[in-house]
């Protein structure tokens, strides 16, 4: 699914990325662990493309094609979906939208009204999101809370096969995260093939959706990596305990 | 409630505005004078659609007078006056233009009244690289107290434009509230970025973007709204 080899990226002139590796299989749940301003986010944003970062060195391998050149767009077309840490609100462009332009530009055929009300009333009421979302603009007005699961509507219905969470615990209360964690794993379930990339600071939400590795991270790059267990230990030891180990 | 309907052909220089009142402008290629006199608590809602027009549009409202225009525009050089004259008038103004040519549009609001208010959002997508001019005077009499002038200019640039906005106050009262506001630039990068990274092309977000960007404000119904969009895709 995603390879990542010998990354290196550089943000004006500080290297953020240093020699990063990690290999993610079909169906596999990676989640990575790090302190604050290790390079977490700026992995999952250049993994989605953004431009305010420099790759200098290495590649990223999407479905075996090299993506590192691709725009933004292409690569979410080709089925990557980044939650966004700090989703942003857009005045004046509604959910729905938004999401069935997005749903027309990676299909051939345009989706009807009708599915796409469907759809969106289905996987709303799933999220317990209330209806009149729809025609709100994105994220206007919304808590943190509810535009995570904003976020998960976008994935249900967008359909990626590639998911990378960037602490989509945090702003949740503890029956959101819950929510969440049961739609995305429901999610997992029915499209089975699909790979996560989850980024936290805490082991609660891996209690919910279970990875097969943890990995460590700090100055840019795997220091460490583990089963599910290894979360638990972070949180005990703190990462300057494991990292002088 | 009256409905009525101006455009180019009709010559109307004076509308007076004795009812309340829905008036539908479409105006296109054309230089009019218009004078718009609403009377004492009436109000009037205005839904405008204009390309390429060089008018001169003035209104005019008395006591307790209550207006909303929602304007949207294709090249447009317009000079638009407000005079609250009358006591607790209150007007929402929403220009929202599509720049393509070398324009200048002119907004003047004069607070005359005691307790009137205006809100003006004065809103542009400039799509070349053409001069485009917004000149905004909001002034407060010495003799209007407790009044309530606002204005909010934006122009968003797509095509490299030469863009300027002079948003003026006129205070000659320190009884007043009064804010101005205004922004030149591009549509935001995170906006940006989201939106591609849900696969969106860059074309597709700024058709998105305009459209809610000209549009957002104003409270429409479902057939002007469709008007108002169709004169947007027009544009791109």
């Amino acid at each position: 699914m995603l390879k990542i080899e010998d990354l290196s990226v550089k943000i004006e002139d500080r290297e953020i990325l240093k020699h990063f590796d990690i290999e993610i299989k079909d169906g596999e749940v990676h989640a990575i662990m790090g302190p604050n301003g290790t390079g977490k986010s700026t992995l999952s944003k250049v993994i989605m493309g953004s431009k305010d970062y420099e790759i200098v060195g290495g590649k990223i391998i999407f479905n075996d094609e090299d993506i590192s050149n691709l725009e933004v767009d292409e690569r979410s077309r080709k089925g990557i979906f980044l939650s966004m840490q700090s989703p942003i609100s857009i005045e004046g462009v509604s959910n729905s939208e938004f999401l069935r332009t997005a749903l027309n530009a990676r299909s051939s055929e345009p989706i009807g009204l009708f599915d796409f009300i469907k759809t969106m009333e289905e996987n709303m009421k799933e999220l317990d999101i209330k209806n009149n979302i729809v025609h709100q603009a994105i994220n206007e007005g919304s808590s943190g809370g509810e535009r995570k699961k904003n976020e998960v509507l976008q994935i249900k219905v967008l359909k990626p096969s590639f998911i990378i969470l960037d602490e989509v615990d945090s702003g949740l209360d503890v029956d959101s995260l819950k929510v969440v964690s049961e739609n995305i794993n429901k999610y997992c379930e029915e499209n089975p093939k699909t790979s996560l990339l989850i980024i936290t600071h805490y082991p609660r939400i891996l209690e919910y959706i279970k990875p097969d590795y943890v990995h460590m991270m700090v100055d840019g790059k795997i220091v460490k990596t583990g089963d599910y267990n290894l979360a638990f230990e972070i949180e005990k030891t703190g990462y300057n305990g494991l990292v002088s180990e | 409630m009256l409905r009525l309907s101006l455009t180019e052909r009709d010559i109307a220089d004076d509308i007076i505005i004795t009812e309340d009142t829905i008036l539908e402008i479409r105006l296109s290629n054309c230089r009019q004078n218009i004078n718009v006199d609403v009377m004492d608590n009436m109000c009037l809602e205005v839904f405008e659609m204009d390309s390429d027009t060089t008018n001169t549009i003035n209104y005019t409202l008395r006591d307790n007078a209550q207006v909303i225009v929602n304007k949207i525009a294709k090249n447009c050089s317009d000079v638009t006056t407000i005079n609250l004259i009358g006591d607790k008038a209150t007007i929402k103004y929403y220009s929202n233009i599509m720049n393509f040519y070398d324009n200048t549009y002119k907004f003047n609001v004069y607070h005359k009244g005691n307790y009137s208010n205006s809100d003006i959002y004065n809103y542009c997508v400039n799509f070349t690289n053409s001069e485009f001019k917004f000149l905004v005077n909001g002034s407060i009499d010495k003799k209007a107290i407790e009044c309530s002038c606002n204005q909010d200019n934006k122009i968003i640039d797509i095509g490299n434009g030469k863009n300027y906005i002079s948003p003026n106050l006129l205070v000659d009262n320190n009884l007043v509230n009064a804010n101005h506001a205004a922004y030149i630039g591009k549509f935001k990068k995170d906006v940006l970025f989201y939106m591609k990274s849900r696969g969106l092309s860059e074309k597709e977000c700024e058709e998105l973007l305009i459209k809610g960007f000209l549009l957002g404000k104003m409270n429409l119904d479902d057939k002007t709204k469709e008007e108002f969009t169709n004169l947007i895709l027009s544009c791109f």
